[in-house]
């Protein structure tokens, strides 16, 4: 029985009174607690890498008795300097987690029933490996792997390899738009996805529609750019605008938020370059030394005017006047964006290119890392022998477009720690370790532009029967190889791989460095990797001709949908873990369900009060919210955020809230209609 | 309830002007100390001073403190009665509307006051400030009788509603350090001290005086924005010292006279 | 087990060279591990009094202790503090354990939050309750 102040009370009152304990009593009452304190034995810190996203942070785990019971970050490590975003903060519970997979699972009855049997990974990669020989056989595409964009890493290397060895151009990418810069453009723009963006050279920053605080895929570096533009430069605070039709925490954050509908971002960029180029308030002889297709796209814009702009976007028009008189007064500029459609992100762009903010020592460079050579979201004409997913979630960051690919595809196998949404309509499910467990070896860019490799052992020995990924497609291509299955293979390739790199093997102790920096592999000097060795305008001046403006309202859904990624759930994970589910929405102090954020004449509309149960309703189906009123919403605007709603991935994300991806289009502004529940 | 305190506790801030005008850069006055006979002349004072121009509201710290200091994991009906304990939580302040509404999130953790009101009220005394200004709970001293949850201006003090449950597996990455409060309880942040006990002992081992860096909160070590500083008021030389009297500093109901040694720094250049 | 401290201490081991921790400089004092046991207890040992020692260093299977001295999990106790900086005889809490011959079954002396403050009090050291509680 524990002995508390509590318990000693209750029993007084039993025996009238506490001196008059019968001796048996008092022996309980006196004898002091068996159960000993939580020893705190053996305490030791190892050095590793966090591995809750590819940003590449450095961490110490604090280990007592051989258990991670703290974590927090490398004060000299170029990338998070000593500090952790929430999600590296809560990486134990990702450790700890109840639910992870302990073996590989097979699917016993149909997909999808959750049936499952636990089998050993030689039967798995047997299963597999015939399934991809099968395909060969047959004339079709034998393996295609889904994986996440911006990892560069020994997991990833060995991925291609196996992709390689299977088939050709079969490592695909998934897209999550809320969480990626605008990759796209700089693609289409200047040859390379591989960029950097030096926030920190901007005197003025305009985010067009990307709420870069919370969404950035390197949460860490972003917290501490802005801390360094408000207060890093004595005397030269940047301005920071943001352009969103949602006020976001990289809005209530700004000088100015300027708000916007939904799916305006472009229209409203073309008119700022429209309006600065007339007024001869662009950087001429950039674009007459690096820019092609300059005066096509000058002419092409010309519909897009400040009027114009003004009246589809929702804003004052002096508002945009002013807009551009900041672009003309504070420079160098740098104008984000985040992976909206390509020609949202290409306008966005185009003003950094009209204003000559691209090329060495200004914000924006190009070439830092290799390129990155994966297709994003296949269409899948022709499925798959094998579909690898590897840590990611198409089902439910992407279901429309994978809802179906998934049912049809002959054999799906899915790489992750938890059983995920497309885990439960797999074939097999292969789980790899969680990240503290895992080695790692990968290479970044840390947003100051410097290259880093880090090299680390993982802070504690695997649980249970999971491997690391790198292993897990090791093994299949020893498998496809017809190669005997190593079991230290992984380890051997990873030393002999850090060998190559020059890097020395990791001690994994306390003072071991995990990382260190590669000067850029040849630093390009140019603007552009084209061919031309100029930044292409052309593509966009083609997209801003054919341009549809937004129809007028429609009367049945007359609402428009806002989704947003909040930092706790970025890229769609991070509800499994109950400490980031606490952290949810920090601007309504919203946590654990759905909220929609509404303004209060938009839902006087529908007869919706706040707290209220809402039904969003959108063409494609409809999804339950709370509805909370607010004034900074932008009136018509429904705001719904992203990472809630499993109906899998763990007891603590599974049936909490709604997934508004499932009522949302896939590149058009999806329109609404609310009713109260 | 929590909720109606809260935004009770937002019309304060606003309608004082506590968060828009310019703080005094008052210090917690000694003078007051004195009269009180709290600290011990010449020991420390523990202080924090939160840069709201430089935090993003990104709440790293509230998942940090959660993980040191071994606070419930949380549930959606705990959440919808608005019983979920964070020691350190985001507060939320908005004011105006579309098209130009303005909001500060701030990071709460104790305010740990000078004069704290939640001490005046413990039957117990099972919250008191201790000798270098850290207002302390002892967990099994406290009956549980939430006088002092309610005498809280700041709403940073809670109630352990329910034992708190980890399961088997999750319940090995609890801190060693802390214990796990029982049922029925106030409890609230105490500036990390654990963390001070350890380095006092690490100090004193080495044979040297504690020195400033020592000693950090687990929400001032996670901050990646470095929007916290930690340190010891007393010494006027320690960036604590010099941030809390500067022009931009304020605190959160000052006018209560409740003299918190946590200190914000105003947004704006 | 027999364990008899007197013995040990008369061949003249300190009481942190088996209760690890102390020496250390460890917030925690540990019963001994039985590598600590391994060192002198190997096998050419012929005596039949150490036998069962033997027997678990041979089995390589911990020596099952029982914990005497325990504090609620509420109380932070440090060995480093007390023993280590502020060099308070171990005897004080834990009696006269050099001339102890049989084994221990209870605490020399009650472990309870009046003793800790009295000495607290006589040695004018922190009474401040974050000091223990926690």
């Amino acid at each position: 029985m524990e002995i508390s102040r509590r318990n000693l009370l209750k029993l007084g009152t039993i025996f009238g009174a506490g001196s008059l304990l019968p001796g048996c009593a008092k022996e309980i009452v006196l004898k002091p607690k068996e159960d000993a304190p939580p020893p705190i034995g053996e305490e030791k810190f190892l050095r590793t890498v966090c591995g809750m996203c590819p940003a590449g942070c450095g961490i110490r785990v604090r280990n007592v008795d051989g258990r991670p019971v703290g974590v927090s970050g490398i004060a000299d490590h170029p990338v998070n300097q000593g500090g952790l975003c929430p999600k590296g903060a809560a990486i134990l519970q990702e450790l700890y987690h109840p639910d992870r997979l302990k073996n590989p699972l097979a699917r016993k009855g149909v997909r999808g029933s959750g049936k499952w049997e636990a089998v050993s990974w030689e039967e798995a990669f047997k299963s597999l490996g015939e399934g991809i020989s099968k395909a060969r056989a047959n004339g079709k595409l034998p393996l295609a792997a889904l994986s996440t964009p911006g990892t560069e890493d020994i997991h990833r290397e060995i991925l291609w390899e196996l992709a390689g060895a299977a088939g050709k151009n079969n490592l695909f990418t998934l897209r999550f738009p809320w969480g990626d810069l605008a990759d796209d453009a700089y693609e289409k723009m200047h040859g390379t996805r591989n960029t950097v963006w030096n926030l920190t050279r901007a005197k003025l920053l305009v985010s067009f529609g990307f709420d870069w605080l919370q969404s950035h895929p390197s949460h860490v570096e972003a917290q501490r750019v802005f801390a360094e533009l408000r207060r890093g430069r004595s005397g030269s605070r940047a301005h920071i605008v943001q352009v969103e039709p949602r006020f976001s925490v990289s809005a209530a954050k700004a000088d100015e938020w300027i708000a916007v509908r939904p799916g305006t971002g472009g229209i409203l960029a073309l008119a700022v370059a429209r309006r600065l180029i007339e007024e001869g308030a662009y950087d001429a002889d950039f674009v007459r030394a690096h820019v092609r297709g300059f005066d096509e796209f000058k002419r092409n814009i010309d519909s897009f005017s400040i009027r114009r702009a003004s009246e589809a976007a929702g804003v004052p028009e002096e508002t945009l006047r002013l807009l551009c008189v900041k672009f003309l007064s504070l420079k160098p500029a740098a104008v984000i964006g985040n992976r909206g459609t390509p020609f949202d992100q290409m306008a966005v762009h185009s003003l950094n290119v009209i204003l000559g903010n691209a090329g060495p020592g200004k914000p924006f460079e190009v070439g830092a890392r290799q390129d990155e050579k994966a297709e994003d979201d296949p269409d899948f004409k022709e499925l798959p022998g094998v579909l690898l997913v590897d840590r990611v979630n198409p089902l439910f960051t992407s279901p429309a477009r994978w809802k179906k690919i998934l049912e049809e595809a002959p054999l799906v196998a899915t790489v992750s720690p938890f059983l995920t949404e497309t885990a439960m309509v797999s074939d097999w499910v292969l789980p790899c370790h969680a990240s503290l467990e895992q080695s790692h070896l990968s290479f970044h860019a840390s947003m100051d532009g410097k290259s880093i490799l880090n090299a680390a052992r993982g802070a504690v020995a695997p649980a249970y029967d999971t491997k690391h990924p790198g292993d897990i497609f090791l093994g299949l291509l020893q498998n496809i190889q017809k190669k005997n299955t190593d079991a230290h293979a992984f380890d051997s390739h990873f030393s002999s791989r850090l060998r190559e790199l020059g890097a020395e093997p990791p001690a994994g102790e306390d003072s071991a460095d995990i990382w260190r920096e590669s000067p850029l592999p040849s630093p390009r000097r140019s603007v552009s990797v084209l061919p031309s060795g100029k930044i292409e305008l052309g593509e966009l001046a083609g997209l801003a001709s054919s341009f549809h403006w937004p129809a007028d309202e429609d009367g049945d859904f007359p609402n428009l949908l806002q989704l947003f990624s909040p930092l706790a759930f970025s890229r769609g994970e991070g509800a499994h873990l109950p400490y980031l589910m606490s952290i949810a929405g920090p601007q309504s102090a919203e946590m654990w369900e759905t909220w929609a954020e509404i303004h209060p004449d938009t839902a006087r509309k529908h007869g919706i009060f706040d707290k209220d149960g809402v039904w969003i309703e959108s063409s494609r189906g409809r999804i339950r919210a709370k509805a909370r009123i607010t004034p900074a919403a932008v009136p018509g605007v429904v705001s719904v955020p992203i990472g809630l709603g499993h109906s899998a991935y763990g007891r603590w994300a599974q049936g909490v809230g709604s997934n508004p991806l499932e009522i949302a289009g896939e590149n058009e502004t999806t329109r609404v209609r609310l009713t109260r529940a | 309830m929590t909720e109606s305190r809260r935004s009770f506790l937002e019309k304060c801030a606003l309608s004082a002007g506590a968060f828009f005008a310019a703080g005094t850069g008052k210090l917690w006055g000694k003078k007051e100390r004195e009269k009180k006979g709290a600290g011990a002349e010449g020991g420390p004072r523990w202080g924090m001073a939160i840069d709201l121009d430089k935090c993003t509201g990104c709440s790293a710290c509230v998942v940090a403190c959660s993980q040191e200091n071994n606070q419930m994991l949380g549930s959606p009906e705990e959440a919808a009665m608005g019983r979920i304990i964070r020691w350190m939580q985001i507060l939320p302040i908005q004011e105006g509307e579309y098209p130009s509404p303005r909001q500060k999130l701030v990071p709460m953790p104790c305010q740990q006051c000078e004069d704290p009101p939640c001490i005046k009220v413990c039957p117990v005394y099972a919250t008191f400030l201790n000798e270098e200004g850290i207002v302390g709970q002892v967990y099994s001293r406290c009956i549980g009788c939430r006088y002092c949850v309610n005498a809280c201006p700041y709403t940073c003090k809670f109630f352990t509603w329910e034992a708190p449950q980890w399961p088997q597996q999750m319940a090995q990455g609890l801190n060693p350090d802390i214990s796990v409060r029982p049922k029925g309880v106030a409890e609230k942040c105490l500036f990390c001290h654990h963390r001070l006990q350890r380095a006092k002992e690490q100090a004193s081992s080495e044979g040297r005086p504690l020195r400033e860096g020592d000693y950090q909160t687990a929400c001032v070590e996670a901050c990646p924005a470095k929007a916290i500083t930690f340190g010891d008021l007393h010494d006027k030389e320690s960036t604590v010292s010099r941030l809390s009297s500067s022009p931009r500093a304020f605190h959160l109901l000052e006018e209560l006279g409740t003299e918190p040694k946590v200190t914000y720094l105003k947004e704006g250049a | 087990m027999a364990y008899n401290h007197k013995k040990h201490i008369d061949l003249g081991l300190e009481c942190g060279f088996c209760h690890t921790g102390i020496a250390e400089g460890k917030p925690r004092a540990g019963l001994p591990p039985l590598e600590i046991c391994a060192s002198c207890h190997s096998g050419e040992d012929e005596n039949p009094r150490t036998q069962v020692v033997r027997e678990y260093v041979s089995k390589g299977e911990p020596i099952p202790w029982r914990r005497i001295y325990t504090v609620p999990k509420h109380v932070y106790f440090s060995h480093l503090r007390h023993a280590g900086l502020a060099k308070l005889d171990c005897a004080l809490c834990h009696g006269d354990m050099p001339r102890t011959e049989k084994p221990v079954t209870k605490p020399a002396v009650a472990i309870s939050m009046d003793r800790c403050i009295d000495c607290h009090k006589q040695r004018g050291v922190t009474q401040d309750c974050l000091a223990c509680h926690r």
